[in-house]
């Protein structure tokens, strides 16, 4: 993969066999220090486009390709190949290892990498205090956490493993306007620096800060 | 790679103290078989070197003699006969039979006086000075709530009444356990009859104790058991023994194994959202496998020597009540007599093995089960 290719790509992509079906044929391109905000209504599949993007999901039709790589036909171990330390992902639900201390938790796609203990944990702190997550905190469980701490523990975890690219699903919904405008500002430092980040949002910063804007529509209204 | 392997060992340590509960519930079956196993299987090893000690420590030759099938008394004339043999350093007399004691039956040994004062050491009291005297050992003394200066009636052919003048010590050979003993007169006394019940013939220096025995065998009657033979023996009867052992507990290890696998598979149910968000995070299913292969290994280590060390605990400091009167005939379920036992390297090595073999095969297939699903759960 070349510096001018994208990271993400979609082609003439369909997905209708999905909680939230996504009505296509659907194209797009997200190249390294580009921001695609996915917009629409809930129910219109920007979800299922991301899922598709992570290789959560497989598209009914088309091509998705991830840093060059067509994850349609990727196998499980070649999708987590090809996340491992390269592309980030974040769901709606912000699940986190919730056996774990939140940083151990945050810090696991960096064991993969073969980082020593004591670094991760640095990296981690780091990593969750940019978003505004304490250090005492970092020592707790998940369970102890608020929801947008958790939001934001999730979206540090994500971040943490995203060297080329980020899928983020509304990283700022359970957030005040202090935290949001924090994550938001801090996922923009990231793109700046070169990430690749798609994200599906309401958030007007993201949409305003975005080099592409992809709106999706409900299958009922498109028709 | 190494430094990899080693922030997955970390990642697993991490995952088995937090999920210390769980793998306590699915162990929890294994660790008793373990720790039965171990136990038995240490008391058989002790009992095997008790049983050679002995073998060592005793005679030469042990003569005895049989008739229809069964042990008969020898006639103490021969023990001067033997004596007058060239070969013959020593022969000693001795007389074994049962007598109760109440409603008590126990073993009467009637040795000789020699023997009585210089090659048995005595927890309390002092060895027999006169006739009507006895030794007893530790688990007989405990049970029938006797000590030095006790009385004790015996009934055998006569009824005689004895004087307790010493205790065995609790720590000497497990035989003596439950035994009284005497001088051979007493004990021929007691059951009415002026013969003994086996001799033992050490030979000189320089002459052939197999050979002896054969010479002896040719006498009517005589059953002569050579050091050698009597070593085997004591090494068929413990390798029986762990037998026995072992093919009880399989079926039982069986099961436990059944019950873990199950177990893990619930287990694994549960934690589909954890295993999805290491996909997530880029862990393939070699990747997945070799976190619970390290996991299992933490567990079987800690399984193998808790369950060793429960078992040495159980046996050494407790005496292994409740499991050594089913290795050891006659003991009571509390015995106070200190069991023999070897924890030798082996069974905590097989130990080991086991409770590898066991949580890896019983987790293998929930973790590549879940390995091979797309983590949606992480993507809800």
């Amino acid at each position: 993969m070349s510096a001018s290719d994208p990271v993400f790509e979609l082609v003439d992509v369909e997905r209708a066999r999905a909680r939230a079906p996504l009505v296509g044929p659907i194209s797009l391109r997200v190249h390294a220090a580009e921001l695609c905000a996915l917009l629409g209504p809930s129910g219109s599949g920007k979800s299922t486009l991301l899922a598709l993007l992570a290789g959560v999901e497989r598209a009914d039709r088309g091509r998705v390709l991830c840093c060059g790589q067509d994850v349609t036909r990727a196998s499980e171990s070649d999708l987590a190949l090809l996340r491992r330390g390269r592309i980030g992902v974040v769901g709606q639900s912000f699940l986190l290892q919730e056996h774990l201390p939140l940083w151990q938790g945050v810090a696991i796609p960096l064991a993969l990498l073969g980082v020593a203990r004591k670094e991760r944990r640095a990296r981690a702190h780091l990593e969750l205090e940019s978003l505004g997550i304490r250090a005492s905190l970092a020592e707790r469980l998940p369970a102890q956490l608020s929801g947008g701490e958790r939001q934001r523990a999730a979206l540090a975890c994500a971040l943490l493993s995203a060297e080329v690219g980020l899928i983020a699903d509304e990283p700022t919904s359970n957030q005040d306007a202090d935290t949001a405008e924090l994550v938001v500002n801090a996922l923009l430092a990231r793109v700046a620096r070169g990430l690749a980040l798609i994200v599906a949002t309401h958030d007007p910063r993201l949409e305003s800060a975005a080099n592409q804007r992809l709106r999706l529509a409900r299958p009922s209204e498109a028709r | 790679m190494i430094a990899r392997t080693k922030a997955l060992a970390a990642l697993a340590a991490d995952n088995v103290a937090a999920h210390a509960l769980g793998y306590c519930a699915a162990c929890a079956p294994l660790f008793f078989t373990l720790v039965l196993w171990v136990a038995g299987a240490a008391i058989a090893e002790g009992l095997r070197r008790e049983g050679l000690q002995a073998a060592e420590r005793g005679p030469d030759i042990l003569l005895s003699a049989r008739a229809l099938g069964r042990h008969v008394p020898i006639d103490s004339e021969l023990a001067l006969r033997l004596r007058a043999l060239d070969g013959v350093e020593r022969v000693e007399r001795r007389v074994l039979g049962t007598a109760q004691a109440g409603p008590t039956q126990l073993l009467v040994a009637g040795v000789e006086s020699t023997r009585l004062h210089t090659a048995i050491e005595l927890e309390a009291g002092s060895m027999p000075k006169s006739a009507g005297e006895c030794i007893i050992g530790a688990e007989l003394a405990r049970e029938l709530g006797l000590k030095a200066g006790s009385r004790l009636a015996l009934e055998a052919a006569l009824t005689r009444v004895y004087t307790v003048s010493g205790v065995l010590r609790a720590t000497d050979a497990l035989a003596g356990a439950k035994a009284l003993i005497v001088e051979v007169e007493e004990a021929q006394a007691l059951f009415a009859d002026a013969r003994v019940s086996e001799l033992c013939v050490w030979t000189r220096p320089g002459y052939s104790a197999a050979v002896a025995a054969a010479s002896l065998r040719a006498l009517p009657t005589g059953v002569a058991v050579t050091r050698d033979e009597t070593r085997a023996a004591v090494s068929a009867a413990a390798n029986l023994r762990s037998g026995a052992l072992s093919a009880l507990l399989a079926p039982v290890l069986a099961l436990a194994t059944a019950c873990f696998c199950a177990l893990s598979w619930f287990a694994n149910a549960r934690r589909g959202t954890e295993i999805a968000l290491y996909k997530l995070a880029g862990f393939t299913g070699g990747d997945l496998l070799i976190l619970s292969m390290i996991e299992n290994t933490f567990v079987a280590l800690a399984l193998g020597s808790s369950a060793f060390l429960c078992a040495w605990i159980w046996v050494r400091l407790f005496g292994a009540p409740l499991l050594a009167p089913y290795l050891i005939p006659d003991l009571g379920l509390f015995p106070e007599q200190v069991i023999p036992s070897a924890f030798a390297p082996l069974p905590l090595g097989l130990a080991l093995a086991l409770a590898f073999t066991t949580t890896i095969a019983g987790s293998i297939l929930a973790t590549w089960r879940l390995s091979l699903a797309r983590p949606l759960k992480a993507f809800a």
